[in-house]
């Protein structure tokens, strides 16, 4: 038999004895509450059932799409920080041929422009050109690739030796390219290649350091160098074949790019963000996001089933109840709403408990991220990049999990409720 | 009789004005000062040369300006060309095909730089009515290569001056009939018996805002020039 009477109503309050009224007020709402809190506390094993399914849930779902997003976002930033910038800016032509005779020659005035922009973070110039390289009894042809050493520590913390200033005469070589030309670091190799202007382009540089980076194109066809050896090179003093900007949010990209290319419309400029730069990367996440997405079904369904069984173990249990109340004359309508009312609380409890279980855990992650293993360390160490897993502390995954957790649970005691409705009482009493 | 008079017997065909102007231009020995400007749609750029030629066999060319380009010099012999790289200390042998291509960011190969008549045993000819250019008559001759001979373009059309066998342009056109390079000439002085334009400009009809012209701000004819003066040692001396 249900305790229900030990509940204090005020009689003058009790709503389906105002058969008039068909909205409930201020303080039938918070009856309702009152009346599903203690209900939830009748069966303390079965709700705290309940509750538990949907933290387990989602735990989860949300750490593993943190470690997802996290991990993923790690990549993107380095990736951005090393190798493309938010936003890639080259001269039109330049894309289509990749010849030093179609850099952008003002690139001193747009990265002085763009510097005004307040999104814009920091612009690095980039000098790109074809030569031959020529050390002892071997000659091929190479990338020569000129960077801002002070603006991009990271790639010339692989590339340079910088206990020491990098000087104007220094280059890096891959160490596959040094195994074919038959040099170490220390010795001296020639350039050649064409300006800017078409003519010829020679000279003489020292090898600073061979660098480690483990990617045969790159150690066998890469040379670094810093800006002003590759500006003298191509006799192009001020230009560059390609700049990057790094924004303070990268979801800016697309605004900055627009202004750029409105205000040198006449330069042929051609601005790719990192969207474009990195889809590859980003179909790969998407493909891996599916599969997180997959998962996250799988998991919610197991939730499911763990809700459907308490509400079929209660429709079994408190049938009779059901049936005293609305015996003694509570409207079918109220009986219904406590009930959706105290699915709902066990549903956020259950949110709540997840919510104080995976945030710590994700917060201590954020800021002492796991240590990676074995090969790994090497691969990353060799970009100059810390070797860790990262998570990412996005509070919209939650907050979306959590909305889908509570909606399922609400759609499922909607199952409860047609068995309210159907309820013949004259039945239920004597069940 | 007056009527026969127009068309007079004198009247010289395609093949003698072609021959005409070749004798007017080719020389023995030649040694030069060149001014040539490179002009491209963002700038405008100088190289100074100084060149020997002897025919059209042997050529010496050093690069006197700018500054980062000076003592760079090619060497013509035949086929073969060697460059000669001051500030790398190598002499780089050439592939021949580099004699018939864009010269140190110029619209100018080095034959160009040389060759700039006509043989006429490589060509078909083909009098064309006469048309005036910059307010001189000029015969109108079409130069279409034979079969066997590797020269890049469908046809070449001569316009010579009817006044002093000069030529005053010449026009390159591709598979499509489309002129594709415009060379003119101008500023000409008289030699001897030569005519020598002292300008010369070559447009790349294909590349809008490209052109180069060629300035001779010094030239001896007399000068005597043995064939061992075109020497691979030659070309390392500090011109």
């Amino acid at each position: 038999m249900s305790n229900f009477g030990d509940t204090k109503i005020p009689k003058t309050k009790l709503h389906w004895e105002n058969p008039d009224l068909t909205e409930f007020e201020c303080d039938d709402a918070m009856l309702l509450l009152k009346l599903a809190w203690r209900n939830t506390w009748r069966n303390r094993r079965r709700s705290l059932l309940t509750a538990l399914s949907v933290v387990i849930t989602l735990v989860f779902i949300v750490f593993l799409e943190s470690l997802n997003k996290g991990v993923f976002d790690y990549l993107i930033e380095n990736e951005i920080n090393i190798y493309s910038a938010h936003l890639e800016v080259f001269h039109a032509d330049y894309v289509q041929q990749r010849n030093v005779q179609q850099a952008l020659r003002n690139a001193d005035s747009i990265t002085a422009y763009a510097f005004g922009i307040p999104a814009v973070a920091d612009v690095r110039k980039r000098l790109e050109m074809l030569v031959l390289v020529s050390g002892g009894e071997s000659s091929q042809p190479a990338v020569l690739w000129g960077i801002e050493p002070d603006k991009e520590p990271m790639l010339s913390g692989v590339a340079f030796d910088t206990t020491s200033p990098v000087s104007e005469n220094s280059i890096s070589i891959g160490r596959d390219m040094a195994g074919f030309l038959g040099v170490q670091a220390g010795d001296s190799v020639v350039l050649i290649g064409q300006s800017y202007y078409g003519r010829i382009a020679a000279m003489h540089v020292h090898v600073q350091k061979l660098f480690d980076i483990p990617i045969r194109d790159i150690s066998q066809h890469f040379i670094i160098a810093p800006l002003r050896l590759v500006e003298e090179f191509a006799d192009l003093e001020g230009g560059a074949t390609s700049l990057h900007i790094t924004l303070d949010d990268k979801n800016h990209a697309s605004n900055v790019s627009k202004h750029l290319s409105e205000i040198y419309d006449e330069e042929g400029l051609e601005i790719n963000s990192w969207i474009e730069t990195l889809s590859g990367r980003l179909s790969t996440y998407e493909l891996r996001m599916a599969a997180v997405n997959v998962l996250k079904i799988i998991l919610f369904v197991v939730m499911a089933f763990g809700i459907l069984s308490t509400i079929i173990l209660t429709n079994n249990e408190r049938r009779q109840e059901f049936g005293m109340l609305m015996g003694i004359g509570m409207k079918r309508r109220f009986l219904l709403a406590v009930f959706m009312m105290e699915m709902l609380v066990i549903s956020i409890m259950g949110v709540l408990v997840a919510f104080a279980v995976v945030f710590p855990i994700i917060a201590v992650i954020y800021h002492n991220p796991i240590p990676l293993q074995g090969e790994m360390v090497t691969i990353f160490s060799h970009f100059n990049v810390d070797p860790v897993i990262v998570v990412s502390r996005d509070p919209y995954s939650f907050l979306k999990n959590a909305g889908i957790g509570l909606m399922l649970a609400m759609m499922l005691s909607l199952l409860t409720s047609v068995m309210i409705i159907r309820l013949k009482v004259a039945e239920a009493i004597n069940h | 009789m007056l009527f026969l008079g127009t068309f007079s017997p004198t009247e010289p065909d395609a093949g003698q004005i072609i021959q005409k102007t070749t004798e007017r231009y080719s020389r023995n020995a030649l040694y030069s000062e060149l001014s040539i400007e490179v002009i491209r749609p963002g700038w405008v750029n100088q190289l100074g040369v100084r060149a020997w030629a002897r025919g059209d066999t042997y050529a010496l060319i050093v690069i006197t300006s700018p500054s980062r380009d000076r003592g760079n010099t090619f060497l013509k012999r035949g086929d073969n060309l060697w460059h000669w790289i001051p500030n790398i200390d190598k002499t780089v042998k050439m592939s021949a095909a580099m004699l018939g291509l864009p010269w140190m960011g110029t619209d100018l190969s080095i034959n160009d730089l040389f060759n700039n008549h006509f043989d006429p045993s490589e060509y078909t000819l083909q009098l064309l009515p006469d048309e005036v250019i910059r307010d001189t008559e000029c015969y109108v001759i079409e130069l279409t290569p034979k079969d066997d001979v590797p020269i890049v373009w469908n046809h070449i059309r001569v316009w010579v001056s009817r006044v002093n066998y000069a030529q005053m342009q010449a026009g390159f056109y591709d598979e499509n009939g489309d002129m594709v390079q415009l060379m003119e000439t101008a500023d000409y002085k008289e030699v001897g018996e030569l005519i020598v334009p002292l300008e010369i400009h070559i447009t790349p009809l294909t590349i809008p805002g490209n052109k180069t012209i060629l300035r001779l701000t010094h030239y001896d004819f007399d000068v005597q020039l043995e064939e061992n003066f075109f020497s691979l040692q030659n070309m390392k001396r500090q011109w």
